[in-house]
């Protein structure tokens, strides 16, 4: 049970929406926050590079059982470039 | 007492925590929108929806371990924090010791107990309510930060350890029973122990601090 990533995914990313998924290409969950910022933020949706290594060696953390994370053209769906299963979920 | 049996007794209890969460996030949506907090308030709103739904998944799993699956009486619904706390600082109160606490403890505990389920309808209610909680516990953290950019919450310190006390009394009963039901959703004792201090001593002790929230601190709540 991958607990260590409890962390980054319950506080460091408190400000994501549902827990699904942020791709790689997607601009509004790569942006940091303005310089005149407050810190700590409403939740840090951007991480440091040693709390990206925790949420996961390749890709955003996702629960994979979620549309944006499958790439449902294959049988069985594999999971879409860009992001990572955690939680123990798997592409259905 | 069959192992179903002692298992569906402690998804009953599971229930009605369920059912006491929806009422939690009912009233913290209706006090973020009062105070303008309308992001917040919308994601307390679909939490007090999910609390709803994983009340039904767990009277499905009763009723196929063989137990009652109707739902215990309503009770009224507790307010959270001491009766002296000033009503403008309850709102954060009720959203970090539910969210950032009591959660945050679900979360991993949902997790152990993932990690030991093979009863099929067990597993798959278990994954839906892992995923949701993820969302609830972010809630609170989001709340938290919030406030923490707007004044000193240094004072949610003094209330750390009730929060916590609470949250273990109830999430711990609600997750552990006899070393014999893993398979059904129920974790060892001493498992959840152990999975509730690690996920104290790892997320929520540092989560509060980076929010300058120490548990244990002295100073009294200020109105904000």
């Amino acid at each position: 049970m991958k607990l260590e990533r409890l962390f980054h995914v319950l506080v460091v990313m408190s400000g994501a929406g549902a827990a699904g998924c942020t791709s790689d290409d997607d601009p509004a969950a790569r942006q940091p926050p303005p310089p005149d910022a407050p810190p700590g933020g409403d939740g840090d949706a951007t991480a440091s590079p040693a709390e990206e290594a925790d949420a996961g060696a390749v890709g955003s953390p996702c629960f994979c059982d979620s549309q944006a994370c499958c790439d449902r053209g294959q049988t069985p769906a594999v999971v879409a470039p860009g992001f990572t299963c955690c939680w123990s979920t798997t592409c259905p | 007492m069959t192992a179903p049996a002692r298992a569906a007794a402690i998804w009953r209890h599971r229930l009605a925590i369920e059912r006491e969460a929806v009422g939690h996030f009912g009233w913290l949506a209706a006090r973020f929108a009062a105070q303008g907090d309308h992001d917040l308030a919308a994601r307390a709103r679909q939490a007090a929806a999910d609390e709803r739904d994983h009340a039904g998944r767990c009277q499905a799993v009763i009723a196929a371990l063989g137990g009652d699956p109707a739902p215990p009486a309503a009770a009224p619904l507790p307010a959270l924090g001491p009766a002296a706390l000033p009503a403008a600082d309850r709102a954060l109160y009720a959203a970090v010791a539910v969210g950032c606490v009591t959660e945050s403890l679900s979360c991993a505990l949902l997790l152990a107990l993932r990690a030991t389920a093979t009863h099929p309808q067990v597993v798959a209610t278990l994954d839906a309510i892992v995923r949701d909680e993820i969302d609830h516990a972010r809630l609170g953290w989001a709340a938290l930060a919030r406030a923490a950019a707007r004044a000193d919450v240094g004072w949610l310190g003094a209330h750390v350890d009730a929060m916590r006390a609470a949250a273990v009394a109830d999430e711990v009963a609600a997750v552990a029973g006899d070393d014999a039901l893993a398979a059904l959703g129920v974790l060892p004792r001493a498992q959840a122990a152990a999975v509730v201090a690690t996920t104290w001593a790892t997320v929520i002790v540092p989560g509060l601090a980076r929010h300058g929230v120490v548990a244990g601190a002295t100073s009294a709540p200020v109105a904000s």
